[in-house]
């Protein structure tokens, strides 16, 4: 009788732990069927390389250097403060302040895109017109927009790396005569590199893969990035941009849009598997 | 004592910051920028709806901007989406010029004269304001019996006269009064399409609401190609367009009816000095063929 | 180098970050408290009201749709992940790898993919049931990493006592573990609420945008945060958006207390 309870919980665990593989080969399948045939019947590389889109046209190179581009963008922003900010955390936050300081950072991971989005759309897209001219709607609002926003990621996972490098580096390194500085620095921080590295990887991942507040601010041209204060599209804009309309081959094209976008975050997420696996090694 | 002083600056820095950030919002939002000096030799700011808008279509056919299945507007304008997103780039942008639907313009927008035409309504109605279109409902398959009576409230008098109060012009000013009060009426109708007819029908359906409780209208503003396409394929009882269907779209249709006129008024920033424009301008300026505010004046 | 520059950027960074999320929430609370009437929380949307009570009700329905789906799903794959499967065994190493490629998906793909899959192939159409499925995919890596940590951080001596006293796995796994490991799971479940209640681009194109009350499984409606997105490209109503983001964002601060209240008990009480 137990013995047949157990059998019948073992596969019922077991049917819903497959339910995460079968949701992602669906997932894989519908995106890549749907867009594949039309990137090789349109031509893999007039699609890729091409740097006109409208109605007939699909090259959608601009938006992938747009989503490169601004991706970098918010990445030089946001990876130093955040690490920074991290380190901070680790290390120099009394734990008076910490206990404040903490749910703050996941207050930040919790609060919508859409929230972020109004937030740049009403304050920094302002700001930069009014700064370095332009109409605002800018590759630059959308940076500062990203940079803030892939801060949390950043901020949590580096800090718990840099928790988790073993004390005794630090004592020893303060044993030997370092400063406290020094010693976090040249010490504390090279010792979490891979689990930092690994924090920058998601923080990308998160950059390139934001569509609702980048729409908002980013101005949306499906031309090449022209500058930081003009505007540009992403890959994830440009689907949610035409998706609603879209019919027959067009729609196709947005679709396949989201291949190479996927083909892109599946890329950023083989490093960060790649990190994770080495370090638990 | 550190460690209050560390937070003191924190807090002090984020209150400077949204001290800051007010006064900005307030400054952009109002209009407290009209006050200053419009300064012509800026670029201009084009803004243009996205791709597949029934608005940009029937703005870029009027101004003569169209090829094939593209139109010409230059590829470099900041694409909104949504009618009154473009509204809202224009208020806040000083050097911005965009088009917006008539019915939709507020304060904080100005409108051009088109050839030395206003767009107001009795313009538009007399013919004399030549930017102006027909807000369209499509119907693709038969219609269920409370989609049916939808409809042809559309076109009643009372439907008509949400038209007007909602601030648009009547396709109809002698529609006869609706006749299916009396209707025990029920079940749910999908309407789908344009954002610029969306408020015209939102309100309708308030109004069918009042009179049919047990109805349920749900109205998506998707665009008018969604409109278009779902109406066409049945995903949609009745689809809404902001243009005219193509030829090929009125064949696969089977009845398309404006509810409503509707102009499409040139916008720019309430401090612009800009009165006045020709067709030839405007197609000039969208195209991208002009780049100061200087070469526009002349 | 300067240790006084390291210094110095390392508290810069840090007013930097804690400035902008404070900002930022300042900034949404000082322009939309103002604007919260009565009249916004009225049971029928009309385009005059921009009433966000369907809306918030919606947001309801897809949150509790959504975990009434992903709860046992994910719970029983961080069971089986923990305690009923070999560490080393293939179908573990691909269930944990495509876990973390569900939660490294973008929401777009999400949408796009919702749209392909449940709206046009099942042909359920923009609707409730369209706009749960695709989002109980996109929380279900949250919950089942909550509830794999929680199990694995009850330990093994545990279960060694229980089934020393000859206790079955299965009743092991109830009676004594689950207990244990329930607020670390429950904050998982609070989390997956939270990304639900933020999402916009994986609902546009699958539950759609109606301002109606969705009356069945199959009909359309918005949540509170497309209701926002909404609101705010219409420049209409921009003292509503306001307001709405107060309510999105007071939410959002009740979740993320509630996560940290359970996670300190967890902390204290667990072990």
């Amino acid at each position: 009788m137990n013995d047949l309870k157990e059998k019948v919980a073992h596969g019922v665990f077991l049917l819903a732990a497959i339910t995460s593989i079968l949701s992602l080969v669906v997932i894989v399948i519908f995106i890549f069927t749907n867009g594949l045939p039309m990137m090789i019947d349109y031509g893999v590389f007039d699609f890729l390389l091409g740097t006109t889109w409208n109605r007939t046209t699909f090259g959608i190179l601009p938006m992938i250097v747009g989503s490169i581009v601004v991706t970098i963008g918010a990445v030089l922003i946001g990876v130093p403060v955040g690490i920074f900010t991290a380190i901070f955390m680790a290390e120099f936050c009394p734990p008076s302040v910490y206990r404040f300081l903490k749910p703050a950072v996941n207050l930040m991971a919790g609060i919508p895109s859409i929230l972020y989005g109004f937030f740049a759309l009403r304050i920094i897209v302002p700001w930069v017109r009014d700064t370095f001219g332009g109409p605002g709607n800018s590759m630059l609002a959308a940076i500062l927009l990203l940079g803030i926003m892939i801060l949390p990621t950043i901020i949590s996972l580096s800090e718990s790396a840099i928790r988790s490098v073993p004390r005794s580096y630090y004592s020893g390194s303060i044993a030997l005569g370092a400063s406290k500085e020094r010693s976090i620095f040249a010490v504390l921080v090279p010792a979490a590199k891979s689990g930092i590295f690994s924090s920058v990887v998601l923080g990308v991942g998160r950059a390139i893969g934001e569509t609702m507040a980048v729409v908002m601010v980013a101005g949306n041209q499906p031309i090449m990035p022209r500058g930081l204060t003009q505007g540009v599209r992403t890959l994830t804009t440009n689907i949610v941009m035409e998706m609603a309309y879209a019919s027959g081959q067009h729609r196709d094209a947005l679709v396949a849009t989201g291949v190479v976008l996927f083909v892109f975050v599946m890329l950023i997420n083989g490093i960060f598997l790649y990190i994770k696996n080495k370090e638990a090694k | 004592m550190n460690t209050l002083f560390k937070w003191g600056a924190i807090l002090g820095t984020t209150a400077t910051l949204v001290a800051c950030g007010n006064g900005d919002a307030e400054g952009t939002g109002s209009n407290d920028s009209a006050s200053e000096e419009f300064d012509t030799s800026s670029s201009l700011h084009l803004v243009t709806r996205e791709v597949g808008s029934g608005t940009r279509d029937a703005f870029a056919e009027m101004i003569n901007l169209t090829d094939g299945d593209n139109d010409l507007i230059d590829p470099a304008a900041t694409a909104q989406q949504g009618t009154n997103a473009v509204n809202t780039t224009v208020a806040d942008d000083q050097y911005a010029i965009g088009y917006t639907s008539v019915g939709a313009l507020n304060d904080d927008i100005k409108p051009v004269q088109i050839d030395g035409v206003d767009p107001t309504a009795e313009n538009i109605l007399a013919g004399d304001y030549s930017i102006a279109r027909n807000f369209n409902v499509i119907r693709g398959d038969e219609l269920s019996e409370q989609a049916q009576a939808f409809w042809d409230f559309m076109f009643s008098a009372e439907g008509q006269a949400v038209v007007e109060e909602v601030g648009y012009i009547q396709s109809d000013t002698e529609a006869p009064a609706y006749e299916g009060s009396d209707l025990d009426l029920s079940g749910d109708i999908d309407v789908n399409g344009s954002t610029a007819v969306y408020p015209v029908v939102e309100a309708m359906a308030e109004a069918f609401g009042d009179i049919h409780p047990d109805v349920q209208i749900s109205v998506h503003s998707t665009g008018s190609g969604a409109g278009v396409t779902s109406a066409i394929d049945g995903t949609t009882d009745i689809g809404m367009a902001s243009r005219d269907l193509n030829d090929d779209e009125v064949d696969q249709v089977t009845e398309v009816a404006p509810i409503a006129l509707d102009g499409i008024a040139v916008i720019v920033h309430p401090s612009n000095p800009l009165e006045s424009l020709t067709v030839d301008q405007v197609s000039d300026i969208f195209s991208g063929n002009v780049s100061t505010w200087d070469d526009v004046s002349n | 180098m300067g240790s006084k520059i390291l210094n110095g950027l390392v508290y810069l960074s840090t007013i930097l970050t804690f400035g902008a999320l404070g900002f930022l929430v300042l900034y949404i609370l000082f322009n939309g408290v103002q604007y919260l009437t009565p009249s916004l929380f009225e049971w029928t949307y009309t385009t005059q009201n921009v009433s966000m009570m369907p809306a918030l009700i919606t947001t309801l329905y897809v949150v509790l749709g959504t975990l009434f789906i992903a709860t046992p799903i994910g719970v029983f794959t961080g069971f089986y992940l923990v305690d009923y499967a070999n560490r080393d065994n293939k179908i573990v190493k691909a269930i944990s790898m495509a876990t973390d490629t569900l939660a490294g998906i973008p929401s777009i793909i999400y949408g796009l993919f919702g749209m392909l899959f449940f709206v046009i192939f099942l042909g359920l159409q923009f609707s409730l049931l369209a706009g749960i499925l695709t989002v109980t995919i996109m929380t279900l890596p949250v919950i089942i990493r909550a509830t794999e940590e929680a199990l694995i951080a009850t330990g093994m001596p545990i279960r060694q006592a229980s089934y020393a006293l000859g206790a079955g796995k299965l009743r092991t796994l109830f009676k004594v573990v689950l207990p244990m490991a329930m607020p670390g799971i429950l904050s998982g479940v609070i989390l997956a609420t939270g990304k639900v209640i933020g999402e916009t681009a994986a609902l546009m194109f699958t539950l759609g945008t109606a301002t109606l009350l969705p009356q069945s499984l199959l009909a359309s409606g918005r949540t509170l945060s497309l209701h926002m997105f909404i609101l705010s490209g219409e420049g209409h109503n921009v003292n509503e958006a306001y307001a709405t983001a107060v309510v999105l964002l007071l939410f959002v601060l009740v979740i993320n207390g509630l996560s940290t209240f359970i996670s300190k008990r967890l902390s204290k009480g667990g072990k």
